[in-house]
Protein backbone atom coordinates (compact mmCIF):
# COMPACT_ATOMS: atom_id res chain seq x y z
CA UNK A 1 0.00 0.00 0.00
CA UNK A 2 2.87 2.39 0.77
CA UNK A 3 4.45 1.79 -2.62
CA UNK A 4 1.13 2.94 -4.08
CA UNK A 5 1.53 6.25 -2.28
CA UNK A 6 5.05 6.71 -3.62
CA UNK A 7 4.03 5.75 -7.14
CA UNK A 8 1.05 8.11 -7.12
CA UNK A 9 3.35 11.09 -6.59
CA UNK A 10 6.16 9.88 -8.85
CA UNK A 11 4.06 8.77 -11.80
CA UNK A 12 1.68 11.73 -11.46
CA UNK A 13 4.49 14.29 -11.50
CA UNK A 14 6.27 12.52 -14.36
CA UNK A 15 3.12 12.28 -16.45
CA UNK A 16 2.42 16.00 -16.02
CA UNK A 17 6.05 16.82 -16.87
CA UNK A 18 5.91 14.61 -19.95
CA UNK A 19 2.91 16.57 -21.25
CA UNK A 20 4.87 19.79 -20.76
CA UNK A 21 1.98 21.57 -19.04
CA UNK A 22 1.44 22.99 -15.55
CA UNK A 23 -0.46 20.85 -13.02
CA UNK A 24 -3.48 23.17 -13.15
CA UNK A 25 -3.84 22.53 -16.89
CA UNK A 26 -4.49 18.82 -16.34
CA UNK A 27 -8.13 18.05 -17.06
CA UNK A 28 -8.56 14.30 -16.70
CA UNK A 29 -6.81 11.33 -15.17
CA UNK A 30 -6.88 7.57 -14.68
CA UNK A 31 -4.88 4.71 -13.20
CA UNK A 32 -4.42 1.00 -13.82
CA UNK A 33 -2.30 -1.98 -12.87
CA UNK A 34 -1.34 -5.21 -14.59
CA UNK A 35 -0.21 -8.08 -12.36
CA UNK A 36 2.18 -10.72 -13.71
CA UNK A 37 1.14 -14.36 -13.81
CA UNK A 38 2.49 -15.28 -10.36
CA UNK A 39 0.55 -12.51 -8.60
CA UNK A 40 -3.10 -12.00 -7.79
CA UNK A 41 -5.54 -9.26 -8.67
CA UNK A 42 -5.69 -8.22 -5.04
CA UNK A 43 -2.06 -7.09 -5.26
CA UNK A 44 -3.09 -4.56 -7.91
CA UNK A 45 -5.91 -3.36 -5.68
CA UNK A 46 -3.49 -2.85 -2.77
CA UNK A 47 -1.34 -0.54 -4.86
CA UNK A 48 -4.11 1.35 -6.67
CA UNK A 49 -6.81 2.02 -4.15
CA UNK A 50 -5.80 2.85 -0.59
CA UNK A 51 -3.06 5.47 -1.04
CA UNK A 52 -2.24 6.20 -4.68
CA UNK A 53 -4.96 8.83 -5.19
CA UNK A 54 -3.91 11.51 -2.72
CA UNK A 55 -0.39 12.24 -4.07
CA UNK A 56 -1.74 11.91 -7.62
CA UNK A 57 -4.33 14.59 -6.89
CA UNK A 58 -1.59 16.79 -5.44
CA UNK A 59 0.39 16.35 -8.66
CA UNK A 60 -2.53 17.57 -10.80
CA UNK A 61 -3.89 20.20 -8.36
CA UNK A 62 -7.33 19.57 -6.95
CA UNK A 63 -8.89 16.40 -8.33
CA UNK A 64 -12.25 16.24 -6.62
CA UNK A 65 -13.49 13.35 -8.73
CA UNK A 66 -12.87 9.64 -8.38
CA UNK A 67 -9.76 8.46 -10.23
CA UNK A 68 -11.14 5.88 -12.67
CA UNK A 69 -9.18 2.64 -12.64
CA UNK A 70 -8.79 -0.77 -14.21
CA UNK A 71 -6.78 -3.85 -13.35
CA UNK A 72 -6.05 -7.27 -14.70
CA UNK A 73 -3.55 -10.10 -14.73
CA UNK A 74 -1.52 -10.82 -17.80
CA UNK A 75 1.79 -11.70 -19.36
CA UNK A 76 4.46 -9.54 -20.93
CA UNK A 77 3.16 -7.24 -23.64
CA UNK A 78 -0.47 -7.43 -22.53
CA UNK A 79 -2.25 -4.18 -23.46
CA UNK A 80 -3.83 -2.32 -20.54
CA UNK A 81 -6.62 0.21 -21.10
CA UNK A 82 -6.52 3.04 -18.56
CA UNK A 83 -9.96 4.66 -18.19
CA UNK A 84 -10.00 8.46 -18.11
CA UNK A 85 -12.44 10.82 -16.41
CA UNK A 86 -12.50 14.54 -15.64
CA UNK A 87 -10.48 15.23 -12.50
CA UNK A 88 -13.01 17.53 -10.84
CA UNK A 89 -16.38 16.26 -12.04
CA UNK A 90 -16.91 12.62 -12.96
CA UNK A 91 -19.99 13.38 -15.10
CA UNK A 92 -18.24 15.52 -17.72
CA UNK A 93 -19.07 13.53 -20.85
CA UNK A 94 -16.44 15.05 -23.16
CA UNK A 95 -13.66 13.67 -20.94
CA UNK A 96 -14.71 10.01 -20.83
CA UNK A 97 -11.84 8.39 -22.69
CA UNK A 98 -9.16 5.72 -22.41
CA UNK A 99 -5.45 5.36 -23.03
CA UNK A 100 -3.99 2.05 -24.13
CA UNK A 101 -0.56 1.28 -22.69
CA UNK A 102 1.69 -1.68 -23.21
CA UNK A 103 5.31 -2.62 -22.53
CA UNK A 104 6.68 -5.51 -24.55
CA UNK A 105 8.86 -6.94 -21.73
CA UNK A 106 6.59 -6.28 -18.75
CA UNK A 107 5.19 -7.48 -16.46
CA UNK A 108 7.33 -10.55 -15.95
CA UNK A 109 5.74 -13.29 -13.85
CA UNK A 110 6.77 -11.71 -10.54
CA UNK A 111 6.24 -8.06 -11.51
CA UNK A 112 3.42 -5.50 -11.47
CA UNK A 113 3.00 -2.80 -14.12
CA UNK A 114 1.48 0.34 -12.57
CA UNK A 115 0.19 3.07 -14.87
CA UNK A 116 -1.06 6.63 -14.41
CA UNK A 117 -2.50 8.66 -17.28
CA UNK A 118 -3.28 12.38 -17.43
CA UNK A 119 -4.58 14.63 -20.21
CA UNK A 120 -4.82 18.35 -20.85
CA UNK A 121 -8.11 18.04 -22.75
CA UNK A 122 -11.11 15.89 -23.54
CA UNK A 123 -11.79 14.00 -26.76
CA UNK A 124 -10.84 16.01 -29.88
CA UNK A 125 -14.31 16.81 -31.24
CA UNK A 126 -16.81 16.04 -28.45
CA UNK A 127 -20.44 16.22 -29.59
CA UNK A 128 -22.51 13.79 -27.56
CA UNK A 129 -23.82 16.34 -25.07
CA UNK A 130 -24.03 15.76 -21.32
CA UNK A 131 -22.37 17.87 -18.64
CA UNK A 132 -20.00 20.38 -20.20
CA UNK A 133 -16.61 21.44 -18.87
CA UNK A 134 -17.75 25.03 -18.25
CA UNK A 135 -20.71 23.84 -16.16
CA UNK A 136 -18.55 22.14 -13.52
CA UNK A 137 -19.06 23.10 -9.89
CA UNK A 138 -16.26 20.81 -8.74
CA UNK A 139 -17.55 20.37 -5.20
CA UNK A 140 -18.84 16.83 -4.88
CA UNK A 141 -16.58 15.29 -7.51
CA UNK A 142 -19.56 14.39 -9.67
CA UNK A 143 -20.77 17.66 -11.25
CA UNK B 1 3.75 17.58 -54.85
CA UNK B 2 1.56 16.05 -52.12
CA UNK B 3 1.49 17.74 -48.73
CA UNK B 4 2.42 15.86 -45.58
CA UNK B 5 -0.79 15.63 -43.57
CA UNK B 6 0.10 14.80 -40.00
CA UNK B 7 -2.54 13.23 -37.73
CA UNK B 8 -0.55 12.56 -34.59
CA UNK B 9 2.90 12.40 -33.03
CA UNK B 10 3.70 9.94 -30.25
CA UNK B 11 6.92 10.23 -28.26
CA UNK B 12 7.97 7.63 -25.71
CA UNK B 13 10.89 7.22 -23.32
CA UNK B 14 11.94 4.08 -21.49
CA UNK B 15 14.31 4.21 -18.51
CA UNK B 16 15.74 0.82 -17.62
CA UNK B 17 17.20 0.46 -14.14
CA UNK B 18 18.04 -3.25 -14.22
CA UNK B 19 16.97 -6.50 -15.81
CA UNK B 20 17.58 -8.77 -12.87
CA UNK B 21 21.29 -7.92 -12.44
CA UNK B 22 23.04 -5.02 -10.69
CA UNK B 23 21.19 -1.70 -10.74
CA UNK B 24 23.01 0.67 -13.08
CA UNK B 25 24.13 4.03 -11.62
CA UNK B 26 22.57 5.73 -14.65
CA UNK B 27 19.49 4.14 -16.14
CA UNK B 28 19.72 3.09 -19.75
CA UNK B 29 17.35 5.07 -21.94
CA UNK B 30 15.48 4.18 -25.09
CA UNK B 31 13.21 6.57 -26.90
CA UNK B 32 11.00 6.68 -29.94
CA UNK B 33 9.08 9.26 -31.91
CA UNK B 34 6.24 8.10 -34.12
CA UNK B 35 4.34 10.15 -36.69
CA UNK B 36 1.07 9.11 -38.30
CA UNK B 37 0.56 10.73 -41.68
CA UNK B 38 -1.78 10.36 -44.62
CA UNK B 39 -0.43 8.10 -47.38
CA UNK B 40 -0.92 10.15 -50.56
CA UNK B 41 -0.52 7.00 -52.72
CA UNK B 42 -3.06 4.85 -50.85
CA UNK B 43 -5.64 3.00 -52.92
CA UNK B 44 -3.92 3.40 -56.27
CA UNK B 45 -0.72 2.59 -58.11
CA UNK B 46 1.44 5.65 -58.58
CA UNK B 47 4.60 5.17 -60.64
CA UNK B 48 6.60 8.20 -59.55
CA UNK B 49 6.64 8.33 -55.78
CA UNK B 50 10.15 9.62 -55.11
CA UNK B 51 9.32 13.33 -54.73
CA UNK B 52 7.54 12.45 -51.48
CA UNK B 53 10.96 11.74 -49.90
CA UNK B 54 11.77 15.44 -49.98
CA UNK B 55 8.36 16.27 -48.56
CA UNK B 56 9.11 14.03 -45.56
CA UNK B 57 12.40 15.72 -44.68
CA UNK B 58 11.00 18.55 -42.49
CA UNK B 59 8.87 16.05 -40.59
CA UNK B 60 11.89 13.78 -40.06
CA UNK B 61 13.94 16.69 -38.72
CA UNK B 62 11.10 17.66 -36.41
CA UNK B 63 10.73 14.10 -35.10
CA UNK B 64 14.48 13.76 -34.48
CA UNK B 65 14.58 17.09 -32.62
CA UNK B 66 11.60 16.10 -30.51
CA UNK B 67 13.15 12.74 -29.68
CA UNK B 68 16.54 14.21 -28.72
CA UNK B 69 14.81 16.76 -26.50
CA UNK B 70 12.77 14.01 -24.87
CA UNK B 71 15.96 12.03 -24.18
CA UNK B 72 17.39 14.99 -22.29
CA UNK B 73 18.74 17.12 -25.12
CA UNK B 74 22.38 15.97 -24.91
CA UNK B 75 23.21 14.83 -28.44
CA UNK B 76 26.61 13.43 -27.41
CA UNK B 77 25.06 10.89 -25.03
CA UNK B 78 22.79 9.43 -27.68
CA UNK B 79 24.75 6.58 -29.22
CA UNK B 80 22.27 4.19 -30.84
CA UNK B 81 19.60 4.63 -33.46
CA UNK B 82 17.16 2.94 -35.81
CA UNK B 83 14.13 3.66 -37.95
CA UNK B 84 11.06 1.91 -39.24
CA UNK B 85 7.68 2.32 -40.88
CA UNK B 86 4.30 0.61 -41.01
CA UNK B 87 2.19 1.29 -44.11
CA UNK B 88 -1.60 0.97 -43.81
CA UNK B 89 -3.54 -1.64 -45.76
CA UNK B 90 -4.34 0.56 -48.77
CA UNK B 91 -0.67 1.20 -49.40
CA UNK B 92 2.25 -0.91 -50.60
CA UNK B 93 5.59 -1.88 -49.09
CA UNK B 94 7.35 0.28 -51.67
CA UNK B 95 5.83 3.36 -50.04
CA UNK B 96 7.66 2.35 -46.86
CA UNK B 97 10.99 2.60 -48.64
CA UNK B 98 10.41 6.33 -49.05
CA UNK B 99 11.27 6.75 -45.36
CA UNK B 100 14.87 5.49 -45.71
CA UNK B 101 16.50 8.73 -46.78
CA UNK B 102 14.49 11.35 -44.84
CA UNK B 103 14.30 9.20 -41.70
CA UNK B 104 17.96 8.27 -41.55
CA UNK B 105 19.46 11.59 -42.52
CA UNK B 106 17.24 13.53 -40.14
CA UNK B 107 18.84 11.68 -37.21
CA UNK B 108 22.34 11.85 -38.68
CA UNK B 109 22.00 15.60 -39.27
CA UNK B 110 21.23 16.03 -35.60
CA UNK B 111 23.82 13.63 -34.15
CA UNK B 112 27.51 14.38 -34.44
CA UNK B 113 29.78 11.36 -35.15
CA UNK B 114 26.92 9.38 -36.64
CA UNK B 115 28.79 7.44 -39.30
CA UNK B 116 26.99 4.11 -39.29
CA UNK B 117 24.07 3.18 -41.48
CA UNK B 118 20.75 3.61 -39.67
CA UNK B 119 19.23 0.11 -39.44
CA UNK B 120 15.62 -0.14 -40.48
CA UNK B 121 12.59 -2.34 -40.84
CA UNK B 122 9.23 -2.02 -42.56
CA UNK B 123 5.92 -3.76 -43.08
CA UNK B 124 2.32 -3.34 -44.14
CA UNK B 125 -0.17 -3.64 -41.29
CA UNK B 126 -3.38 -2.49 -39.64
CA UNK B 127 -4.06 -0.36 -36.55
CA UNK B 128 -2.22 -1.64 -33.49
CA UNK B 129 0.42 -3.51 -35.50
CA UNK B 130 3.70 -3.69 -33.60
CA UNK B 131 7.05 -3.03 -35.22
CA UNK B 132 10.44 -4.03 -33.82
CA UNK B 133 12.75 -1.19 -34.79
CA UNK B 134 16.36 -2.43 -34.92
CA UNK B 135 18.99 -0.37 -33.11
CA UNK B 136 22.75 -0.23 -33.69
CA UNK B 137 25.60 2.04 -32.57
CA UNK B 138 25.75 5.36 -34.42
CA UNK B 139 29.50 5.24 -35.05
CA UNK B 140 30.06 1.60 -35.94
CA UNK B 141 27.41 -0.90 -36.97
CA UNK B 142 29.29 -3.85 -35.47
CA UNK B 143 29.36 -2.66 -31.84
CA UNK B 144 27.82 -5.67 -30.09
CA UNK B 145 26.84 -3.94 -26.84
CA UNK B 146 24.43 -1.68 -28.70
CA UNK B 147 22.60 -4.25 -30.85
CA UNK B 148 19.03 -3.87 -29.65
CA UNK B 149 15.53 -3.15 -30.80
CA UNK B 150 12.66 -0.98 -29.69
CA UNK B 151 9.11 -2.24 -30.07
CA UNK B 152 6.70 0.46 -31.17
CA UNK B 153 3.09 0.71 -32.24
CA UNK B 154 -0.05 2.80 -31.78
CA UNK B 155 -3.43 1.24 -31.01
CA UNK B 156 -5.35 3.28 -33.63
CA UNK B 157 -2.67 3.52 -36.32
CA UNK B 158 -1.99 3.18 -39.15
CA UNK B 159 -5.43 3.35 -40.70
CA UNK B 160 -5.67 1.96 -44.24
CA UNK B 161 -4.73 5.24 -45.91
CA UNK B 162 -2.00 6.19 -43.46
CA UNK B 163 1.63 5.43 -42.71
CA UNK B 164 3.27 5.27 -39.29
CA UNK B 165 6.84 6.59 -39.37
CA UNK B 166 9.19 5.66 -36.54
CA UNK B 167 12.53 6.94 -35.28
CA UNK B 168 14.31 5.34 -32.32
CA UNK B 169 17.36 6.44 -30.32
CA UNK B 170 19.12 4.92 -27.32
CA UNK B 171 21.54 6.12 -24.65
CA UNK B 172 24.13 3.59 -23.55
CA UNK B 173 24.64 -0.13 -24.09
CA UNK B 174 22.19 -2.89 -23.08
CA UNK B 175 21.74 -2.66 -19.34
CA UNK B 176 23.72 -5.82 -18.51
CA UNK B 177 25.86 -5.93 -21.68
CA UNK B 178 28.45 -8.71 -21.38
CA UNK B 179 28.44 -10.62 -24.67
CA UNK B 180 31.80 -9.39 -25.90
CA UNK B 181 32.50 -8.51 -29.51
CA UNK B 182 33.44 -5.07 -30.76
CA UNK B 183 33.32 -2.56 -27.89
CA UNK B 184 32.81 1.19 -28.19
CA UNK B 185 36.40 1.71 -27.05
CA UNK B 186 37.61 -0.39 -30.00
CA UNK B 187 36.05 1.78 -32.70
CA UNK B 188 39.00 2.93 -34.78
CA UNK B 189 38.25 2.82 -38.43
CA UNK B 190 35.61 5.57 -38.44
CA UNK B 191 34.00 4.18 -41.55
CA UNK B 192 30.75 3.46 -39.79
CA UNK B 193 31.25 -0.29 -39.58
CA UNK B 194 34.17 -1.87 -37.76
CA UNK B 195 37.39 -1.44 -35.88
CA UNK B 196 40.59 -1.46 -37.85
CA UNK B 197 42.15 -4.89 -38.18
CA UNK B 198 45.94 -5.00 -37.70
CA UNK B 199 47.46 -3.68 -40.90
CA UNK B 200 49.60 -6.78 -41.44
CA UNK B 201 46.50 -8.94 -41.42
CA UNK B 202 45.20 -7.30 -44.56
CA UNK B 203 46.62 -6.36 -47.92
CA UNK B 204 48.58 -3.20 -48.62
CA UNK B 205 45.80 -2.14 -50.94
CA UNK B 206 43.22 -2.55 -48.19
CA UNK B 207 45.15 -0.43 -45.68
CA UNK B 208 45.58 2.35 -48.23
CA UNK B 209 41.87 2.26 -48.84
CA UNK B 210 41.23 2.64 -45.10
CA UNK B 211 43.56 5.62 -44.83
CA UNK B 212 41.98 7.32 -47.82
CA UNK B 213 38.53 6.58 -46.50
CA UNK B 214 39.33 8.12 -43.16
CA UNK B 215 40.81 11.20 -44.81
CA UNK B 216 37.71 11.56 -46.92
CA UNK B 217 35.44 11.35 -43.89
CA UNK B 218 37.48 13.92 -41.98
CA UNK B 219 37.30 16.34 -44.89
CA UNK B 220 33.57 15.88 -45.31
CA UNK B 221 31.86 19.20 -44.58
CA UNK B 222 29.55 18.77 -41.65
CA UNK B 223 27.14 21.57 -40.91
CA UNK B 224 26.39 22.42 -37.29
CA UNK B 225 23.39 20.40 -36.15
CA UNK B 226 20.10 22.28 -36.20
CA UNK B 227 18.79 23.69 -32.93
CA UNK B 228 16.53 21.58 -30.76
CA UNK B 229 13.00 22.69 -30.22
CA UNK B 230 11.64 22.59 -26.72
CA UNK B 231 8.74 20.28 -26.09
CA UNK B 232 5.86 20.60 -26.82
CA UNK B 233 6.82 21.81 -30.26
CA UNK B 234 4.73 23.88 -32.65
CA UNK B 235 3.99 22.31 -36.00
CA UNK B 236 6.42 23.54 -38.65
CA UNK B 237 5.10 25.30 -41.70
CA UNK B 238 3.69 22.91 -44.24
CA UNK B 239 2.34 20.44 -41.70
CA UNK B 240 -1.26 20.46 -40.73
CA UNK B 241 -3.77 18.12 -39.28
CA UNK B 242 -5.65 15.77 -41.53
CA UNK B 243 -9.28 16.67 -41.67
CA UNK B 244 -11.38 13.55 -41.70
CA UNK B 245 -14.98 13.37 -42.71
Amino acid sequence: MDIGEELGGLLGARAVAALGVSPSQIESYGKAALVGENGELEHAAAILHPKLGKPLRAAVEKGAALVPSSKKRGGMGTPLDIPLGHKDAAFVRSHFDGVEVRINDAPRADEILVAVAVTDSGRPLPRVGGLQKHEIKGEDGLR
Amino acid sequence: MPDVKLRKLVTGIEEIFHEGGPVAPTPRRRGWCLAVIHNPFAGKYVENIQPFMDDLKPLGMEMAAKLIAALGGNRGLIDGYGKGIIVGGAGELEHAALWHAPGGYSMREHLPDSLAIVPSTKKVGGPGTRLDVPVTHKMASYVRSHFDSVEVGIDDSPRADEMLLALAMTVGPRIHSRSGGLEVSDIKLKDGQKRQKPIFARSWWWSMKCILNRARLLRRPRAAPPPLLSSPTPLPAGLWLTSRS
